[in-house]
């Protein structure tokens, strides 16, 4: 019999094994059939947690204690094994590397299916729709070892929705792709939310990316629900209780002191709109069209760190990764190396470090050239973390208190932090240059901005800092300059506020919102730009609708 | 060296068929013990792999095959002290005192060696051209277990040789040209060890979410024999005869001690001709198979 609701948690506690605290708290909540729900919080906060709970990896496969209820379509998750609930509940966990099992996509899809028995018939066609309805048709036949991060990410979904449950996990599946294919993620699964009527269950830390698309927002704290509401509820109680979870078009609200907080880029822009508050692009950049950008030339000077001359990378099967690229780092400057997921950005890090070298074109470095790879816990492989790096780096990074730990045992944050402190460390003196792959990846906001406090300080000592990332705001928040990649070429090049306030995609949502008047980037900004602009129009237009009105727009 | 979709009787015959062919050229190693007729088996394999289109790779493949086959070949007359036709005598060496390297042990190791990389050359075959998840779907009809086991150590293969990529590369970023210590490549080998750990558990939990564990046993497919699933079987059974014939009759022997006597030259030749010829029957068929 299907039950009314598809999950159902009362009074649930769940301790790990040998943990101290209970990561998740008397959760009490339900989830109704064809709900779109985001689940926030800080790292550490529970969510994935949740997330395991929902699907009956807790407490079957983790072990640990668990008490009150947790029903999946009516069955407790104490009695039934993730292996039963799979009939019920289709999930994606981080790691698309780790989820795809098989040898072919084709194959990859049709697993689950036939663990429940599926005659071959109705496998075939589940195979070939779900890979129509994502778009992964044409990876069918393909080896799974040969997909890029971002078609196994789709792999996987396709293979948890191909026997079309009734409940869809999700845990940050938008971590490792970029703004594009990230929108565009999440549009398919609203596309599948609305017309499969798919409960949708996701956690995610740019919760500017997903909160449109959102019924519900459950937040958590320290294992705790701290908050169940409408998204704009949730940005409400966010901008009172949780500040680091408001997202940038509300933080620029709040800074501007309008209300109500949107959700999203066109909600925004459409309460501007409607408060004649949307600056005008031409004339907030005083000029009559977008300034055009001009890619920088590059003047290879004696004081460059980091000098790369019309460099190419031409992999075995013919196909190039980098094109000709020419790019010069001056000492202390920060940079941002954006582009789609396989623009090329890792492979000019590579061989900005020397770990691969150039097919054709050179690299030159005025000294030696620190690179933190995208998961920090490969440079870590002692017992404990004073073992990795000296005294005086713990204390630098702020560490000292963590040097009995292993470092297994650190947080995401931490093991960043560390493997940073080891890679400054690894050479006499400070690195010329510091390149950092992909470094906010499954971040939250907080551990963000400590990164950009270290980097700039780390730029203030002399070296130049190359950051490759698909995160507009954390490029905004730490970089003088963005070179945007394009199918292993430079396709834009310049100042920060040049590249991020024009871009559909790779701009920052402030941006996005105030159409790159003004070149405002951050919501502190963008909310100084709208109080200048409600300024001028107080003094000139008395009348702006009122807040009622506006509160009123569907 | 994964499987790759191919356009070949044996990519297009059943998995089971393609295994049989795979092993039959195995036994066919096993089974021999002329030179000849092992050379002959390795041609066959050889011209398997390039009429399959993984020529190259088991090329590839048998360079490291090659490399341990002459290190056996090597090492045969120094730990085996048959025979009676003494090509060198070495001196008096630490530890293993006086050796005499004979003809009739450098013939043996030389047959080992050809042996396995006529063996290694035939896994190499089978892991390029037979897909492993259709064997693994006819292997679960007969045995959950054994497929679970073999999933998790197919999947995991792959992403610890990634690990091990990513930490050796750490350590490069590190280290910059110099080479790691001792310690250092031994705290690496333990560091990919213990993430073997957090993969398997990682592939292990995906496999529950799939309801791999619960699952019941695979509703039979019945699918009918294509005309390369019969030409790869019979060019099989063929290739099993032959070694059938070589175990049941003696044909092309070969006794090495203590002196080299070896049966008739004439049957080797005939036997190590045959071999590719039955090989490479399958592949003339090529109605259906995409260019």
């Amino acid at each position: 019999m299907r039950t009314a609701h598809v999950l159902s948690l009362e009074r649930f506690t769940y301790t790990y094994p040998d943990a101290s605290a209970p990561a998740l708290t008397e959760l009490s909540m339900t989830l109704e059939d064809g709900q779109f729900v985001v689940v926030a919080g800080l790292s550490g906060s529970g969510k994935s947690t949740l997330l395991r709970a929902a699907c009956g990896l807790i407490p079957h496969f983790h072990g640990g204690e668990a008490s009150g209820s947790l029903l999946v379509g009516g069955l407790d998750v104490r009695d039934h094994g993730p292996g039963v609930l799979a009939d019920m509940v289709g999930t994606l966990l981080q790691d698309p590397e780790s989820q795809v099992v098989m040898n072919t996509v084709r194959a990859e899809l049709a697993f689950g299916l036939e663990n429940r028995g599926y005659p071959s018939g109705p496998t075939a066609r589940a195979v070939e729709e779900v890979a129509l309805a994502l778009g992964i048709d044409a990876l069918l036949d393909r080896p799974t070892a040969e997909l890029s991060g971002g078609e196994l990410q789709r792999v996987a979904l396709g293979a948890a929705l191909a026997g079309r449950p009734r409940l869809l996990v999700l845990d940050e599946p938008t971590s490792q792709l970029d703004p594009v294919a990230g929108a565009e993620l999440l549009g398919l699964l609203r596309r599948i939310n609305e017309e499969w009527g798919t409960a949708v269950l996701l956690c995610e830390q740019r919760l500017e990316r997903c909160l449109a698309a959102a019924d519900r927002v459950l937040v958590l704290q320290d294992g705790r629900l701290a908050h169940d509401g409408t998204p704009e509820h949730f940005l409400n109680w966010a901008a009172d209780h949780a500040a680091t979870l408001v997202t940038p078009a509300a933080a620029l609200f709040g800074a501007a002191g309008l209300t109500p907080l949107p959700v999203d880029v066109k909600r925004a822009r459409q309460i501007l709109r409607t408060r004649g508050l949307l600056p005008d692009v031409a004339v907030a950049l005083g000029q009559g069209r977008p300034r055009r950008l001009r890619r920088r030339k590059h003047a290879p000077g004696p004081e460059a760190a980091l000098e790369l001359s019309a460099v190419w990378h031409e992999w075995p099967n013919g196909r190039s990764a980098l094109r000709g690229v020419s790019l010069t780092l001056a000492p202390g400057e920060r940079v941002a190396l954006m582009g789609r997921n396989g623009a090329g950005k890792s492979t000019l890090l590579r061989q900005a470090a020397g770990i691969i070298a150039p097919t054709r074109g050179s690299v030159r470095a005025s000294g030696r050239v620190a690179l933190l790879l995208q998961n920090p816990g490969d440079y870590l492989i002692h017992d404990r973390v004073e073992e990795e790096v000296g005294r005086d780096e713990l204390r630098r990074g702020g560490l000292s208190a963590l040097g009995a730990r292993h470092p297994r045992d650190l947080s995401g944050g931490e093991r960043q932090r560390l493997a940073l402190a080891l890679v400054l460390a690894a050479g006499e003196g400070p690195p010329a240059v510091l390149l950092l792959d992909e470094p906010t990846r499954g971040m939250d906001h907080a551990r963000r901005q400590e990164l950009v406090a270290e980097l700039a300080a780390v730029a203030a000592n002399g070296t130049a800092v190359l950051v490759a990332t698909h995160d507009p705001e954390l490029a905004a928040a730490c970089a003088d300059r963005v070179v945007l990649l394009g199918d292993g070429r430079p396709v834009a090049d310049g100042p920060v506020r040049d590249v991020l306030a024009g871009g559909l995609y790779f701009a920052t949502e402030t941006a996005r919102v105030l159409g790159g008047a003004g070149g405002a980037l951050l919501p502190a900004e963008g909310g100084e730009l709208v109080r200048g602009l409600v300024a001028a129009r107080s003094a000139d237009m008395p009348a702006l609708r009122p807040p009622s009105e506006v509160a009123a727009l569907p | 060296m994964t499987y790759r979709p191919g356009a070949s009787a044996l990519h297009a015959a059943r998995a089971s068929v393609a295994l049989v062919y795979c092993a039959a050229l195995v036994m066919l190693a096993l089974a021999a013990d002329h030179p000849l007729v092992l050379v002959g088996a390795l041609v066959a394999v050889l011209l398997a792999g390039s009429l399959a289109g993984v020529g190259a790779a088991l090329r590839r493949a048998a360079r490291w095959w090659l490399i341990a086959g002459l290190l056996l070949t090597a090492l045969n007359p120094l730990i085996n002290q048959g025979g009676v036709t003494v090509l060198a005598r070495l001196p008096d060496l630490p530890l293993i005192g006086q050796r005499d390297i004979t003809l009739e042990a450098t013939i043996v190791g030389a047959v080992l060696a050809l042996r396995l990389v006529d063996v290694g050359l035939a896994f190499a075959l089978f892991a390029l051209a037979v897909d492993p998840d259709a064997l693994l779907r006819a292997v679960r009809r007969r045995s959950l277990h054994s497929a679970l086991a073999a999933t998790l150590a197919t999947r995991l293969w792959p992403l610890l040789r990634a690990d091990s990529t990513r930490l050796a590369e750490a350590r490069r970023c590190l280290d910059g040209d110099s080479r790691p210590s001792r310690r250092e490549r031994v705290l690496v080998v333990r560091a990919v060890a213990v993430g073997a750990l957090e993969r398997a558990v990682d592939v292990a939990a995906t496999l529950e979410l799939r309801g791999y564990t619960g699952a019941a046993r695979p509703p039979r497919a019945p699918r009918p024999w294509s005309r390369h699933d019969l030409a790869v079987a019979g060019a099989a059974a063929a290739i099993l005869g032959l070694a059938v014939l070589l175990l049941a009759t003696g044909f092309a022997s070969l006794h090495a001690y203590p002196r080299l006597a070896e049966g008739s030259i004439v049957q080797a030749a005939a036997l190590a001709l045959s071999a590719p010829l039955l090989a490479a029957l399958p592949f003339l068929q090529r109605q259906g198979i995409a260019p």
